[in-house]
Order: structure tokens, then sequence, then C-alpha cells
């Protein structure tokens, strides 16, 4: 199978012109590139449209990359945008010796130099910069000078790493390593430099574009949180039921090997806070059996979060996993090697996201990445520890089935909440809060990054982020309540969002008496709420009226002279 | 022919927005408001694709017109 499959020219227009997208978020990219985008960015906008984001993209007039970069402190200021991207390729100018790539190499530090500076200002503007891609050999007399020229942008690409890792808003896209991955000979096209001066085929628009589109989905849309998979000829070739547990396909064979290394990946995704989930028609007894007996098996029964093992309908098993885990089914993806399961799944449970399943177990892993589902930039604190937190949660629904009153049962949680301004400690959490949390979520407001550091900016502001702790555990940062000043007596609650992670414990109360006592010690008269009503948050539509706000036209008001105590005799309040 | 004017009306429609069943027989770069140098490219790309053909730079040069491009696609 191919990496990625080329779409013609041709149909990237034609689907571009059909226009079947959904959108999810809109978003402006300002690009600057040293050579002629106008065919990268028709695959671009394919692929961005694709993830269900609507771009805009600006670009500057080709080569002009130094010049924008100097005058950036204008375009700041006079274009919006949301993300800048920097791409320039060492093959556009075609020339090819020792000082040519010393001040080609030069000029890119010097591209960095002035990145930094926009880093340091605007500090959460994504900027993605393209590495150095491969020389074009063929350009080459001799292999001694090949191999010279090629170091030194193996050392320059790792400078690049490097800086990657030091400051979290520059993305480096490696441009050199899809030249490896599709080869010298697809990734340069010289026909294409001199009718279009872009230096690269249609391959390599197509692949280089797919991976910015990655990029640029990971910042802007929040990955997928659950993986639902099913076992036989999936986990394992063959058929548990029928082979039993030492003879599945697991291990040394040819087939076995790749079901292998299918889970060793698994594997990997559940340590990057992936949460697993079986689905799959079996004896439930078999399964553990085949799970402990099995020396081979490289996951164990324990990393699956929800276990759906029986005979019933797919479609209908996986609400139970979506209940029992407390996730939405659009942030689920189904995985199982049965056309049959699929198409029933896409029919009777639309939302769920379904991965079209190569016929072969070489590929699978290739399939799910290529679905960029649970493709991420950077690994926060607590995406590792969410794994860890859903199965305090399954605790806490088995604890909450055997204790009678909700009253009693909270109380025995002996909860703690900690709350504490955002900070620079705990902005990257804050952010995915307003993009992740669909359920309790008042306003739906999304913040990207540099509009919550706008936001925070101001002085006329109360952002409070809430930690919850209990006997069971420590569920993290997973309620946000922001409030800004509307005038001098009156402020409004701009966002007010809670995990559902943590739901019906009384926390969202306890945060909003927290939040409008601060603004009673402002001096301040009334505040105002809003409901945004959204597909999913139908449950915290009451919620002002709940708290004794009245409703007036379409908002909620709160006099705080009338502000009565909170009646809260089972959740400690600790502030940092 | 016939089977080729299609596909070319069909790629004037997604670069110039030329409706796919308007009369083109005298469009060109000069009338054509949206055939500029840009598209230009984007068009002989896109004919290359929709083809299945190669078109050498300096024949991309002349292929200025609905009626030369539908000739030289003929004779290919």
């Amino acid at each position: 199978m191919k990496y990625l499959n080329l779409t013609p020219y041709h149909k990237i227009l034609e689907l571009l012109e059909s226009n079947k997208f959904q959108y999810n978020k809109k978003i402006t990219i300002y690009s600057l590139y040293n050579f002629n985008p106008l065919i990268f960015n028709k695959y671009l906008e394919l692929h961005l449209k694709q993830r269900s984001l609507k771009p805009k993209i600006l670009s500057s007039d080709f080569d002009q990359i130094d010049q924008e970069l100097l005058s950036i402190n204008n375009n700041l200021k006079s274009k919006k945008f949301d993300i800048l991207v920097i791409g320039s390729d060492i093959n556009a100018k075609l020339s090819y010796n020792e000082s040519a790539l010393d001040s080609y190499i030069n000029s890119q530090k010097n591209n960095l130099v002035q990145c930094l500076k926009i880093i340091n200002k605007s500090k959460n503007l994504p900027i993605i910069f393209f590495n150095c891609s491969i020389l074009n050999a063929a350009f080459f007399s001799s292999k001694e000078k090949f191999t010279k020229l090629s170091k030194k942008i193996v050392s320059f690409n790792q400078y690049l790493h490097k800086l990657s890792l030091k400051y979290k808003s520059l993305k480096i896209l490696d441009v050199n390593g899809i030249g490896n991955l599709i080869g010298l000979e697809n990734f340069y096209d010289s026909r294409n430099y001199y009718i279009s001066k872009t230096p690269y085929s249609q391959q390599s628009n197509n692949h280089i574009s797919f991976e910015l589109s990655q990029i640029i989905s990971s910042i802007f849309i929040t990955r997928k949180k659950c993986l639902v998979l099913d076992l036989d000829n999936t986990l394992w070739g063959g058929i548990l039921g029928e082979d039993g547990p030492d003879g599945i396909d697991l291990g040394e064979t040819y087939k076995g090997e790749c079901f292998r290394n299918f889970q060793k990946y698994i594997k990997i995704l559940l340590n990057k806070g992936i949460i697993l989930a079986i689905c799959s028609k079996n004896n439930i007894q078999d399964v553990r059996e085949c799970f402990k007996k099995n020396k081979e098996m490289i996951l164990n029964f324990n990393d699956f979060s929800s276990v759906q093992i029986n005979w019933t309908e797919k479609y209908l098993n996986i609400n139970k996993i979506s209940e029992e885990l407390n996730i939405g089914k659009d942030s689920m993806v189904f995985f199982d090697d049965s056309i049959f399961e699929r198409e029933q799944m896409k029919k009777f449970n639309p939302t769920v996201n379904v991965i079209e399943t190569p016929k072969d177990p070489e590929n699978f892993i290739q399939a799910i990445e290529n679905s960029s589902f649970f493709y991420q930039t950077s690994l926060t604190d607590e995406d590792k520890k969410k794994k860890y937190q859903y199965e305090i949660l399954k605790k806490v629904n088995k604890f909450k089935a055997k204790t009678k009153n909700i009253n009693d049962f909270l109380k025995d949680l002996s909860m703690t909440i900690e709350i504490t301004n955002i900070n620079k400690f705990n902005f990257e959490r804050s952010v995915q809060l307003t993009n992740k949390v669909n359920q309790f979520n008042l306003t739906t407001k999304r913040y990207s990054s540099s509009e919550l550091q706008q936001f925070l900016k101001s002085k006329n502001q109360i952002s409070l982020l809430v930690r919850l702790k209990d006997k069971f555990g420590d569920h993290g940062f997973t309620a946000l309540a922001m409030a800004k000043k509307v005038n001098s007596k009156t402020w409004i609650i701009d966002n007010f969002l809670l995990s559902c992670r943590i739901l019906g414990r009384g926390v969202e109360n306890v945060l909003l008496y927290e939040l409008l006592k601060k603004l009673k010690k402002k001096k301040v008269n009334i505040v105002k709420g809003n409901y945004i009503k959204t597909k999913k948050n139908q449950q915290c539509k009451d919620f002002f009226i709940k708290n004794s706000f009245i409703k007036k036209d379409r908002a909620y008001i709160c006099e705080l002279n009338k502000l009565r105590k909170l009646n809260n005799s089972f959740l400690k309040i600790k502030y940092e | 022919m016939n089977k080729n004017k299609k596909k070319l009306d069909d790629l004037f429609y997604v670069i110039f927005k030329i409706p796919k069943n308007k009369n083109k027989k005298n469009a060109s770069h000069k009338n054509v408001k949206k055939w500029d140098s840009l598209n230009h490219v984007s068009l002989i790309l896109a004919i290359e694709s929709k083809f299945n053909i190669k078109i050498k730079p300096e024949d991309s040069i002349e292929l200025t017109s609905y009626k030369k491009i539908l000739n030289f696609i003929k004779n290919f």
C-alpha cells in the first residue's frame, strides 16, 4: 500500500469545487514560501477541508520570506491570522555548491531568528517551519560532494528539531523525511519548476501539504479520545472461538508478526493517553483466558478501560462503551476488520468515526496513522494521566451503584477542589479544556492559545481553574470559569465548563459560587450569564436557574447583593 | 472528440467558472477574465492530469484558447 494516495490535480480542483465539506472551525493561515505555492495551496486547501477546517490562505508573493519576516511586526498588526507557515525549499533555486548551501542555511537561520522574535512577542502564535529537504543528487558531479553537502543539511535539521523542543509554538515540518519516504526521483520535478516555479512533483505537493494539514489540525482540532477494537482478525489472526488461545495467529508467523506489531502500536497509543475499548462478538471467558495464556500477547486485558464482549450488535454495544466511559461517540474511533460491522456502525451510529481497515494486517498501523485521529504535536501531562483517570471514574461508578443516598455518596468521596488562576503552568490545559469540553459547557467558546492569551492580558477579567481530588485519586484540572467586565457594575460570564469526567458532584455549583463571591468583593452588582445551546450541552440548560439566577430577555441575571450562601457540605475548597 | 470537449468543459468550469454548457468556441486568455498566468499554469497541469498527457513547456505557452487546446489534445 502506498503511504498516501495521490489525488490527480484535476480531481483536487473538482473536489474543491464540489464543496461537500463540513466545517468545524475557520482558520486563517499566513504563509511565506520561496516557491510558487499555487498548486501546493490547492492540495493544502483540500486536505484541510477534509479535516473539517475551513482555511483562508494568505500567501505572500513567492520568494519574499526575508522581506516579509523583517516587516512581520507590521504584518502581525495589520493582518489577522491564526498560524504562520514558513516554507523554504533549498532546491527551489537550483544552486548546488558549498557556498550556496552555506548562504542558504544562513538565510534560514536569519529567518529563524525573526521567528523567535515573533514567538517572544506573541507567544502563542503557532509557526510551522519546513526543514531542509534532500539535495537533488542528479545535479551532482561527485558522490563526495553530495555526501559533504548532505551532512550540513542533516546537522541543520537537527538544530531545527532541538529548537522546536525548546519553543513549543515552533513546529517543524519534516520535508526531508518526506523526501526519504517517497524517494528523490519522485520528490522533485524540474519540469514543474520551469513551468510553475515549484520544485515539487505532484506527489510531494500532496505529501507535504498532507503533513502540513496534519500539524495544523493537531493545533486547532482536538484529537479523538478512545479507540474501540475488535479482536478476531484485528488484534490477532484467526478466530479465537474456533482456533483456541494457542491456535490464533500471533507472534512468529508472517501474519502473526504483523498482528503483534499492531498490538505494540496500540500500546504506544495507550501510553499517549488514548483510551482503549474492546467491542467483539466472542465468549468473554475465552477472551480472558486468551489474554492470560497466550505468551505472544503484547496488550493486557486490563489495558482496556471498557470491554463489551458478547453477541449483541456492535452499534448497540458502542453506546454502552460511550456511557461507561462518559465519552461522546464523536470522540470514539471504531476499528474492525469486518466490512459488515463497519457499514452497520456507519449506518446506525454515524457519529462514531470508522476507519477503513485494510485487508492485510501489515497496513493496519498506517491506516490509523493516516486517519490522524490520534495525531498530536505535543503531549501535555494531562493526557498521560487521562487513562488512569478514566479508570478512577469506573471505580466511582461501581461505588455509586453500591451507595444509596447521593449526598452520602458525595460526602464519602471526600472531595477537595483547588481553585487557581490560569497561569503559565496550566495554560495549555486551559486552552485544551475550552476546546474539548462539549457537554457541560455553557457558552462553548473555543479559545486558541493566542485568543486566551489575549483574554488573560486584560485586567478586567477573572479566570478560575479547578483541580479536583477525591478518595480515588487526582482528577486533574477539570473545570474552568472565565468572566469579564462589561461596565463598572456589570460583569459577564464568558466561559463556564466542566469536564464530563467530574459531572454529578456539585463542583459546578461551588465553582459558580466562588466566582460570584470574588466578583462581589470587586464591588460588582450584576453578573450576567448566557446559555448558548449546542447539540450536546442540553444538560446544563437550567444551570443558572438552579443557582438562583433570574432569566431576563435571553440572558440570566444575578444580583450580587442578594447572593445567598451555598449549602456545601461535601466539598473542601482550597485556593492556590 | 465530444468526450474531450466534455472533459475540457469540466476544467473550464472548475478553473474559470465558465458554465459547462456555455459555448466556448471563442474563449481565450484575452476574453476570459480569470485566465491569468497563474490560472494558466493551473489549467495546463489540470489538462495533463485529466487527459493523462505531458505537455512540453514550449507547447503550454501556445495553448491560449479553448479551440487551440481542443486541437492540441486531438492531435496528441
